[in-house]
């Protein structure tokens, strides 16, 4: 783990503006691609919106984490 | 807690103690402090003026504000502690010394605003920290900087735990792509940051060490979150 890298989420997560932050919801959609995901079957051209994606929505991030843990 | 030390420090200089009081406002914390504030772009007489302000406002000498020791929680060291309220203070000089003889030239009755409303105001302690406004500004644009997909690698593995290994293989990489993946996202981070602060206070001698130490230096004394790693 980079602990450097924990420093900055941390400090962004604790001043970032209310706006920028997660909306947090994961839709069916939403799950459907990240179980193909965690599968192996995402296609390297959807990886940077669903990264995107991703980077705006902090549940979904868990939801990918855990399913790649083997949850 | 790991700086009990210097809270009950603080709290008998608040009581008024005045041992205490001169062991914080001595002559070591006052030229450490002192030397901080040159090594980040001070000039001696200005770092010796802060620092001065600084202790003023300890114990609530300067103005009607409640003492800065007040805010003190013991989370972090006393020393860092001071440091950020120091360096607060020079970031607050520096930008105003920009405005000096340079008044706003746009007629008053057509602008609804001008520079000088754009400055920080006074009413949310979080959102009158000029050191976090500039480190999150400064961040932000680093992460708006990078790779998507690369960023969200980083925050799977480093933030969730995730390992190398899982995320090698359901992407189908090996690991140490994975690995070369993470460890660039780092260096553009990093690489943005010192851009943008260059770019936002030229004068401001910050490295990479000194920005993680007061972010982290930042959670600590803002919010009450440490990762205990001193």
């Amino acid at each position: 783990m980079d602990t450097n890298f924990q420093i900055l989420h941390q400090f962004l997560d604790s001043f970032s503006p209310v706006g920028a932050r997660s909306t947090d919801v994961v839709t069916p959609e939403l799950e459907t691609s990240l179980q193909s995901f965690a599968a192996g079957n995402i296609e390297e051209s959807q990886l940077e919106d669903l990264s995107r994606e991703l980077l705006a929505n902090e549940m979904a991030m868990e939801r990918l984490a855990t399913l790649l843990k083997g949850g | 807690m790991a700086n009990e030390l210097d809270l009950e420090l603080v709290h008998d200089a608040l009581a008024g103690d005045t041992a205490a009081c001169a062991k914080i406002g001595g002559d070591e914390m006052c030229g450490w402090i002192q030397a901080v504030l040159v090594k980040r772009g001070a000039s001696p007489t200005e770092a010796k003026d802060l620092t001065a302000d600084v202790f003023g406002d300890c114990f609530g000498r300067l103005g009607d504000r409640p003492p800065l020791l007040k805010a003190y929680n013991g989370v972090g060291p006393l020393r860092p502690f001071l440091c950020r309220a120091a360096l607060n203070r020079l970031i607050d000089l520096k930008r105003r010394q920009r405005f000096q003889g340079s008044l706003p030239s746009r007629s008053y009755e057509d602008a609804p605003t001008d520079e000088f409303d754009l400055l920080e105001g006074e009413s949310d302690p979080a959102s009158d920290d000029n050191l976090v406004n500039l480190l999150r500004d400064a961040l932000i644009h680093a992460f708006e900087q990078c790779n998507a997909r690369d960023l969200m690698l980083m925050r799977l593995v480093s933030i969730y735990g995730v390992r190398q290994e899982s995320v090698a293989h359901a992407l189908g990489w090996s690991q140490s792509k994975v690995s070369r993946a993470i460890v660039g996202v780092m260096a553009q981070i990093r690489a943005s940051t010192i851009e943008e602060l260059q770019k936002a206070d030229p004068w401001l001698e910050l490295d990479w060490t000194d920005f993680l130490g007061l972010c982290r230096n930042s959670t600590e004394f803002l919010v009450g979150i440490s990762d205990q790693k001193h």
